[in-house]
């Protein structure tokens, strides 16, 4: 009978080591534990319609403005930061309430201003196969007007799990700065 | 030095593959066990699924063909036709739309109810439409048979063929076990 094979220390501890180098690269491919539960990111481009779950957003425009004005008479001046864009939904009404427009820089979230007209608001119902032009103006800190800036769209605003959402990245020290920009009411598109 | 003994050795000879009950034989319990339990996991499993699978009928809708009509929650619905919209609708139709309005009639029963309507495409990619605008297409205190127009605004490639879903309030739905929607086909 053949004694049972002995493996050489070198063999053993060679083998040793490679299960724990095995064991870290398991943990280091893993996931996170919210992993699951991630929204799927869509990148717009200007100009070229982005779809996500029933939503479609074509970005029209991303400019800075030192003063803004809305078609009923207000205006303001300031740093803002103006995106207009075309919304529809996809193929069901029954939650598409367009609740989420947020411009991330750095730690800061910035939600659309509410001081133009309501008329203006870019929040709000999308129609099945029939798009809207909305406008979105945020108003930022003068010290981020030099930033990287992440435009955000999703419909949910306090879920933030598992749907589409559409995001526009712009180096705001290099985009296009305008004196004064409009904002229109919310409205049909042409 | 002497050779061990090996005559316990010896004496387990039965265990040659020749004399050994055969597998069956030795599993004949174990078998017999399974063969129940495998009818019992079937009955068992498939009428649950069979009970789930009948109390979700209720969640299916009621269908009417094009023209008519159906007794739901004590009152009476249909027919439903899809018509063009008229000035005295007050649409505002936006450029690569088109206005559709949901006509049906009503003979209301002793309760009044409250419903909603949908307007939804039955091929392609199944879009579905609220109506355009906030409004309540039944009446809340009707004094006769009245009909109710539901205006929509469907973009200019829906082509249809429609259906409109009409649903009642859960609270006036009566007896409770109703199916949820009135599903009509209206071209």
């Amino acid at each position: 009978m053949k004694p049972p094979r002995r493996f050489s220390p070198l063999a053993r501890w060679g083998a040793g080591v490679g299960l724990v180098v095995a064991a870290w690269g398991v943990i280091a491919v893993t996931p996170d534990d919210h992993f699951a539960d991630h929204v799927f990111v869509e990148h717009a481009h200007l100009d070229t319609a982005v779809d996500g779950r029933d939503i479609r957003i074509t970005l029209l425009d991303f400019e800075k403005a030192q003063s803004v004005q809305d078609a009923h008479g207000w205006h303001a001046d300031g740093t803002w930061v103006v995106a207009t864009f075309e919304a529809e939904a996809l193929t069901n009404e029954k939650e598409s309430n367009l609740q989420r427009i947020e411009l991330h820089i750095g730690d800061r979230t910035y939600t659309p201003s509410d001081r133009p007209d309501e008329r203006t608001t870019p929040l709000g119902h999308l129609a099945v196969g029939i798009p809207a032009t909305m406008t979105a103006a945020f108003e930022i800190d003068a010290d981020d007007a030099a930033e990287h800036a992440t435009l955000e769209i999703a419909y949910d605003k306090i879920g933030r799990v598992l749907d589409s959402e559409i995001d526009y990245d712009a180096d705001l020290a290099k985009l296009r700065a305008v004196p004064s920009a409009k904002i229109a009411d919310r409205k049909w598109s042409e | 030095m002497s050779e061990p003994q090996r005559v316990g050795v010896a004496e387990r000879a039965p265990l040659s593959p020749a004399g050994r009950p055969s597998w069956l034989r030795r599993n004949v319990i174990s078998l017999a066990v399974l063969a129940v339990l495998l009818q019992v996991a079937i009955v068992v499993i498939g009428g649950n699924e069979w009970l789930t699978a009948k109390r979700n009928l209720e969640f299916l809708p009621i269908h009417v063909a094009s023209g008519g009509r159906v007794e739901y929650a004590q009152s009476t619905f249909g027919p439903a036709v899809l018509r063009a919209p008229t000035a005295d609708d007050d649409l505002d139709v936006p450029s690569g739309a088109r206005g559709v309005v949901v006509h049906f009639d009503v003979v209301p029963g002793d309760e009044a109810l409250l419903c909603s309507v949908v307007l939804r495409e039955t091929g392609g990619s199944r879009r579905q439409w609220d109506p355009a605008g906030l409004v309540s297409p039944c009446q809340s205190e009707p004094t006769g048979p009245y009909s109710a127009d539901v205006p929509f605004l469907l973009p200019s490639d829906a082509k249809g063929p429609f259906v409109a879903d009409v649903s009642v309030s859960e609270l006036e739905r009566k007896p409770r076990f109703l199916p949820p929607f009135i599903r009509f086909s209206v071209g």
